[in-house]
């Protein structure tokens, strides 16, 4: 059985409808995904959440090649995103941004069936990341060293907004993937930039204990974090899996 | 000196920019196909398109900017806003009040490598003008007190940025007395920032972020205009050589006998640091 909690909170001084971020949960499915929409781009929340959603609730097999995976809920979110806006209604200088495109970070994780030990596939475009705890073992994934979270990410783009619309064919980023398996007692935990990076700097002190503990008052404990300057102002998003 | 404060819609910065509107802007600029006035004012005009651009987010328009454009001799010895209502204004409020939007292509990636045109609306604020005298110090007096209002209220915030486009020598004193008040007005982030672009009135070649007096020609002006130019930040001068601008470590926001393209780059340029704090 895999137990779930998730955190997530805005930019401190931000309210909750600026959230950028978005995250997809099914715990009895075993499918799991969260998204840094980027901040330049305009509808990147709506982007975010299309990715998201799209993976949770059409999983691609998980044998299906990873690209060709990725492929697939480019195209199925690129619709979900492009119906989600209202292009005419927008005034001039929206227009001019929305035909940009929107741009998002993605990590999707989907878990096997529940035999002991399950298998795992994670796949990620961009700097959000995936911490496995096994027993005093903590494996990261892509990046197990903080300095690297320093350089723009990778993202998933959403192709042209109106009047291009979904003309155009988008091919998927480069994308990194990663297979494991857990075991009853391990935790894997989904997290978006700022707070991958706040544990990976601070790995040898169990931040994600830290969480935990404070999980009653989450939102002012990262805040804390954030105005000490400790974790950057970002939005902040993260999902605990426990395999029991 | 850091000028790396956030710029966030709970502290936002200023950007103001000062156009000269004396008769000679109605020359041509070299390197372009109209004259000086019209020039400089389509790259100011663009210039505010983008700011709006970038803080439009998907729920609105989001003040991280507060603008203003003062410009001067559009009628002998006149200076003042030449936007509509006050001389500053939130990005938001600009977004809303156009005189007109004019459509135009712009090359958007194609995803694949290459590139596209799609038409959009081209914001415009101002009209060119190129009329009087050059009153440049009066100018200056009125960027003086909107920046010592602006630093009071918002102490911490990103230090303001003053961008001057002029092709002339003022008309009304000497302008340094004024630059330098200007420059002692700051944050705890820095200096308010001086950006002085001299346009060409002939085809000989410019000097872009000179940073010393012998880069200049023996003009009484360009060294005066020069000397009240700020040093670049670090910042800036990286901002400068990733457009392959060859520059020294202690170059000026100063252009002598700028033509188009320097004059882009120079807004640009003067404006990438700010855009690049947005939280």
């Amino acid at each position: 059985m895999l137990s779930v909690r998730e955190f997530h909170r805005p930019k401190s001084g931000y309210r909750e409808s600026e959230y950028e971020d978005a995250f997809s949960i099914d715990a009895d499915g075993g499918k799991f995904a969260v998204a840094d929409g980027a901040t330049e781009s305009s509808f990147s929340n709506i982007w975010a959440r299309a990715l998201v959603s799209t993976f949770v609730e059409n999983p691609p097999p998980m044998d299906m090649n990873d690209r060709k995976s990725v492929k697939n809920l480019l195209d199925e979110a690129r619709k979900k995103w492009y119906e989600g806006i209202d292009w005419t209604s927008l005034p001039w200088f929206q227009k001019n941004k929305a035909v940009l495109g929107s741009y998002s970070t993605f990590l999707g994780l989907q878990v096997d069936s529940p035999e002991n030990p399950r298998r795992y596939r994670c796949i990620t475009i961009g700097d959000s990341c995936l911490f496995h705890l096994s027993g005093p073992k903590m494996e990261s994934f892509p990046f197990s060293d903080y300095r690297d979270l320093n350089y723009t990410p990778r993202l998933m783009w959403s192709g042209h907004g109106y009047p291009i619309g979904l003309s155009k064919d988008v091919e998927p980023p480069g994308l990194e993937v990663k297979y494991g398996k857990i075991k009853d007692g391990d935790t894997l935990i989904l997290a978006t930039d700022a707070i991958s990076k706040w544990m990976l700097q601070n790995k040898f002190n169990k931040p994600w204990q830290q969480i935990l503990d404070n999980a009653d008052n989450w939102d002012s404990y990262i805040g804390e974090l954030i105005s000490s300057g400790a974790m950057k102002n970002d939005d902040i998003t993260a999902i605990f899996i426990s395999c029991e | 000196m850091v000028y790396e404060a956030e710029i966030s819609r709970t502290n936002p910065s200023l950007i103001l920019f000062l156009i000269d509107q004396s008769r000679s802007m109605s020359h041509k600029l070299p390197g372009g196909e109209r004259s000086k006035a019209q020039e400089a004012s389509d790259a100011i005009n663009r210039q505010i398109g983008d700011f709006v651009l970038r803080c439009t987010k998907s729920d609105g328009i989001r003040d991280y900017f507060y603008l203003g454009v003062i410009g001067y001799g559009y009628v002998t010895g006149k200076a003042g806003s030449i936007l509509k209502g006050d001389l500053i204004h939130p990005i938001s409020e600009l977004a809303g009040t156009p005189i007109r939007t004019e459509k135009r292509k712009m090359k958007v990636s194609d995803g694949t490598g290459g590139t596209i045109d799609v038409d959009y609306d081209f914001g415009v604020w101002f009209d060119p003008v190129a009329n009087g005298d050059t009153p440049m110090c009066k100018a200056l007096s009125l960027a003086r007190d909107a920046i010592k209002d602006w630093v009071e209220e918002h102490p911490s915030s990103y230090p303001p940025i003053l961008i001057n486009i002029t092709d002339g020598q003022a008309t009304d004193g000497n302008p340094e007395d004024v630059i330098k008040e200007i420059q002692e007005l700051k944050t705890s982030d820095g200096d308010t920032l001086i950006w002085n672009c001299h346009l060409s009135s002939n085809p000989s070649t410019p000097v872009s972020f000179p940073s010393d007096e012998s880069e200049l020609p023996n003009d009484k002006y360009a060294i005066s205009l020069f000397g009240v130019s700020s040093i670049l930040p670090s910042q800036y001068i990286g901002y400068a050589r990733e457009m392959q601008i060859d520059l020294k470590d202690s170059a000026r926001a100063y252009v002598f006998n700028a033509q188009l393209e320097q004059l882009v780059e120079f807004i640009d340029i003067g404006t990438r640091g700010p855009q690049g704090q947005m939280q």
